[in-house]
Formats: C-alpha cells, structure tokens, sequence
C-alpha cells in the first residue's frame, strides 16, 4: 500500500514535467514567437524586443530557454502580465483562491445530491422518478453550463429575486462568509450540474451492481434494516468507483468554472482567462494554465490514494 | 422431396451481421429519433436561406427585441433587430461542422496512436501513451481555450483545438480495447494459425476498435457541440456578425433581464442537437455490440 502510494507520487513528477513542457510550448505558438508574445502592444519597438530576447534568454537553444524558463516558474515568476503590467503571480494567487471556493461548492453539490440521486434512483429502478431523474441527468449534462448559469441567475436572481446575480461579495457593508455562501449558491450549482449527472450516473449502474450481490443477500438474510443493507453494505462497495468518477470531474468543474464566473462576474482564474483571451495576454494564460493544472493532477492523486485506502483488493495488488 | 430437406428450407435464414445491427438500431426508439432529429436540423441548415426570408447579418432597427411567437419573427428578435429563428438556422451551418469534424480528425488521429500504443506496445507504444497522459493532466477545456488563443479565434482554430484535446481520450478507447483484444484466445488461435501481426489486426483486432470508435466518437460529437458553443461563448469562435449559436447566448447576457429570449432560444438548440447526438451513439453502443443486443 505505502510502496504504491510512494509509486504514484513519483509518477505525478514526469506528468507535471510534461505539463511544464506544453505550457512553456504554448508561448511559442504565438505568431511572432514568444518576445512578442510577452510585450504585448510593446512589441512593436524593436529595441525593447530586443532586450527581452537577451533578458530571457529567447535566442539560446530550446532546452536552454525551457530549462530557464521553468526555473522563474517555480521560484514563483511567471513573468509580467502584458494587459494589467504587474507581475502574473500576483495577479494568479488570490484568484486562485476564489476559483477554489467556487470549484469546493460545486463539488459539495455534486456529491452529495449526485451520490442521493444515484443511491435512489437504483433503489427505485425503472419507476417514474428513475426515469426522471436520468432525462434530468442527461439534459442537464447536454447543456452548455453558461446557459445554466443564465437561465438560473434569470429566474433565482431577477425574477423571484431570492439570490444575488453577480459578484462574489455583496457590495453594501464588509465580506463575510455568509455574503460570500449566499452568493456562492448560483454559481456552483450551475457549475456542479455536470458532475453531479456523472456522477449519479456512475452510482446508479454501480449501485444497480451491488445490490444484487451476495453479500447485499447475506445483510438481508441477518435481518439487517433496509437502510443498513443499502448503505453499509452496497454502497461501501460502491465508493471506490464513486471517488475515483469524482476526481476526474474536478478537471471538467475548473472547466466549467471559466464560463460560470463569466455570468455571475465571480472575480477567479476563469475571469481573469476571460479577460486574458480578449487581451491576448497570452502570459497570464501560460500561468493559469499550469497552475490549474497542477491542482488538477494533485486532487486525482488524492482521489487516487483515497480509492486505495478504501478498496482493500486495489491495494493488496 | 425428402422430410430433411423440408425442414431445412423451413429454418428461418440466419440474418447478416449488418442486418442484425440495423434492426437493433431500429428498435431503439430514442435512437431513430435522435436520428430524425439530427437529419432534419441538418436539412434545415442546408436549406436555411430558403427557410427564412431574413439575412442573420442584418438587424431591422424598428424591431429590437422582439419577443418569440410575434409575427413575422416566431422565435423574436436579438438585441439588434436580427431574427433569432434565422440565426439558429444559418448557426447549425458553424454547429454541425464543429460538430463533426473534429472527432473524425480525433478519431483518426486516436486510432494510429491507440493502435501503437495498445497494439504494438513496446518501447514507443510507452512513449506515446504517456505522452497522452500529460494531455489528460491538463484540464480538457482549458487546454483546447488556451491552444485557440494562442493561435488565434476563428471556425480552422476552434476546429483544430477541440480535434487535439479529444485525442488523448479516444486514443485511450482505442488501446484499452486493442490491448484486451490482444491476449484473447482467438488472437492466440490467430497466431498460432501463422497470421502475420498486420493480418491479426486487421481481422481480429480493428473489427473490435472500429466499433467502439464509432460509439465513443459519435456519443463525443454531442459534447462538441456544447464545447463548441463554449468558444463562442469567449469570443473564440466564429467572428461576428457570423452567427454562432454560443455568441448568441453571450450577446443575450446583457439583455437578459429584459428580453430572456435571446440567451434562452440557442441555448435549447444546443440542448436538442446535443442530446439527438447522445441518443444516436447510445443506439450504435447497442447496435454494434453483438453481447449487448443479444441480452435486450
């Protein structure tokens, strides 16, 4: 268990290797090459092009300038933002922040209603509510999340006038964890649609499994109470599979967070992409992308070591 | 005439493998459907012009914002005059290229390098299987966004970023099956026959990987249409005044609390054409699965 623990932790290195390779490759797909790309609306004097070749080292051999480059990385220098000149990390960090709040609300959604929906939906196979809830699940992973979020800030904020639309604060008096849950509620269900239909779907098919198992049939037999065969007993098989789905969809939830902090102006990395893309500051976009990623690769390995904790067969292998 | 011969003539003549898969097809009833409806959509995008007697491009100044069911605009107009019902038909022209051919080109693409991967193995199978699990590292969405910015917006790029970051994934299907498929006991049965290893997979491999290509591409081709809609949405897209049915949800934004249409409208056709994909590969699963059909 420990040996493969300490298997898979040394296997994330050559992934974030390749990581850092793509990002740094990224720059230099940008017409004119990276100098250009790093000064933005300055490019066009080619004094200073010149000087940002020197200073980074643009005409040395790519193994050099790469190994360069990731070095100003991980010492926490990305370089300097070409839309808003202050130096990226300053720009990424608290974002990040905001863009994790937002990603932890709708992966509690989408747990915790998707793991009741699927638990229920197995339970109640092939009834009406069964039949509901997957063309809900599977309408709602065919939509465009943006739509979602519009759709829910028109009725839930502007209609019935239950929920604040826009902002991660109200604007009135001091933040508060309480004005930042309220205005968390929109934007994270939006986001967590997807995942949550995933993920009910996983558990429903998983659970439809497990119930039929005899060991399921062994619970029943010792005249355990319902809800203890299906909870203790099934659904403890099912876990494994349930984390494993989870992991994958935080990926697809940073994701989504780009388009849902567009509609409900919630100021995370996904803006500050938005914004990026209209600035072509393609600096910032380097950043945030490798930064996203590497959240994205540790929360699969915890995802990962949790499934292994908790499937003793996983880990005898 | 013999009572044998009688009986054999009597026995029902065994249908051919095409014939069985059509026929399960055809017996899903949401599958057929998604099918009409994609058929449809796609007529009514070849049609377009001929459809609706007004330009997408154009906006009539006397009449912003005109909600659904008015006469003369049944799904209303945008927030510069435009018919919005001319505009989900000329953006079905963007959506089912979008659509289509970046899983053909994934597909393609995925099938060589799952091949080598889950097929030949060896030493550069290795490499390009986790050569692919670096792209899986990278968060699907953000990758295709920031490939598109830095080459530039536009129909060839958004095209192209979708195509690489779909890749990985049905590489992935394609050396998962191969690579079950190769210690099978008819490949075993193949080999010990002297079938030569490019025959093996030909006959005995690909008839396993092509099918569940298909199914995983066509199931995918629903989710690029939402993915599509995603770059429009960023402004990544199709440049205005093209209509893009993701532009238009964004250029509804600011009208929203007034005239809801304009987000809402493309958004459902994104919904419908998106799910009509989902209910077609779902059939194909069935249809091209022979374990699958034999258990409906």
């Amino acid at each position: 268990m420990l040996l493969y623990a300490g298997q898979r932790l040394a296997a994330i290195v050559p992934t974030l290797i390749g990581v850092s390779i793509v990002t740094f490759g990224l720059l230099h797909l940008v017409p004119g090459g990276p100098a250009v790309a790093m000064l933005g609306m300055a490019a066009s004097d080619p004094k200073a092009v010149a000087a940002v070749t020197r200073e980074l080292g643009l005409d040395r051999p790519l193994p050099t300038q790469y190994w360069l480059w990731l070095r100003r990385a991980l010492g926490g220098d990305f370089g300097m933002s070409t839309e808003f000149h202050v130096p990226v990390s300053s720009l990424l960090f608290p974002k990040l922040e905001h863009t994790l709040i937002l990603t932890a609300g709708s992966l509690v959604y989408a747990i915790v209603i998707g793991t009741i929906l699927g638990i229920t939906t197995a339970l109640y196979h092939r009834s009406l509510f069964d039949r509901l809830a997957m063309l809900f699940t599977l309408i709602g992973a065919s939509a465009p999340v943006f739509w979602i979020g519009l759709l829910l800030s028109y009725l839930f904020a502007i209609k019935l006038r239950l929920l604040p639309a826009l902002g991660m604060t109200s604007v009135l008096g001091p933040p508060t964890v309480l004005s930042v849950l309220e205005h968390l509620i929109l934007p994270a269900f939006a986001n967590a649609i997807i995942a949550l239909a995933v993920i009910a779907r996983i558990v429903r098919s998983a659970m439809l499994e497990a119930l039929v198992q005899p060991y399921v049939l062994a619970a029943r037999a010792r005249g355990l109470p319902r809800w203890r065969q299906v909870v203790v007993h099934a659904f403890r098989n099912v876990l494994p599979d349930a984390i494993n789905i989870t992991g994958l969809q935080v990926g697809f939830l940073f994701g989504g967070a780009l388009f849902v902090e567009v509609v409900f102006g919630w100021p995370g990395l996904g803006y500050l992409i938005y914004s990026s893309i209209q600035a072509r500051d393609y600096v910032t976009m380097q950043a945030a992308v490798l930064i996203v990623s590497g959240v994205f690769v540790i929360v699969n390995l915890a995802a990962d070591l949790a499934r292994l904790a908790l499937d003793p067969r996983e880990a005898r292998r | 005439m013999s009572a044998a011969a009688e009986d054999v003539r009597a026995r029902p003549v065994p249908r051919s493998a095409r014939r069985q898969a059509a026929d399960a097809f055809l017996r899903d009833r949401m599958a057929v459907a998604g099918l009409i409806v994609l058929v449809l959509a796609h007529a009514a995008a070849i049609l377009a012009p001929a459809l609706t007697r007004w330009d997408p491009t154009i906006g009539d100044e006397d009449g912003i914002l005109v909600p659904p069911f008015s006469p003369g605009h049944v799904l209303g107009t945008d927030e510069q005059g435009r018919d919005i019902l001319a505009r989900i038909l000329f953006g079905a022209r963007l959506a089912f290229p979008e659509a289509v051919v970046p899983v053909v080109a994934a597909g393609a693409a995925g099938l060589v390098l799952g091949l080598i991967g889950g097929f030949f193995q060896r030493v550069i199978g290795e490499a390009v299987m986790r050569t692919l699990d670096v792209l899986f590292a990278i968060p699907m969405v953000l990758l295709a966004i920031a490939i598109a910015t830095t080459l530039g917006s536009g129909l060839p790029t958004v095209i192209l970023s979708m195509a690489i970051v779909i890749t990985p994934y049905i590489a992935r299907v394609v050396a998962t099956t191969a690579a079950q498929q190769r210690s099978a006991p008819f490949v075993e049965a193949a080999r010990c026959a002297g079938f030569s290893e490019w025959k093996i997979l030909r006959r005995e491999i690909l008839p396993h990987v092509i099918p569940a290509v298909v199914v995983y591409g066509t199931t995918n081709m629903g989710a690029m249409v939402v993915f599509a809609a995603g770059f429009g949405f960023l402004g990544l897209g199709a440049q205005p005044p093209t209509p893009d049915w993701g532009a238009m949800i964004s250029g509804g934004m600011r009208s929203l609390a007034s005239a809801p249409w304009v987000s809402t409208v493309p958004g459902i056709a994104i919904v419908v054409i998106s799910l009509a994909f989902n209910y077609v590969g779902d059939g194909l699963r069935v249809a091209l699965d022979p374990r699958l059909r034999t258990r409906l």
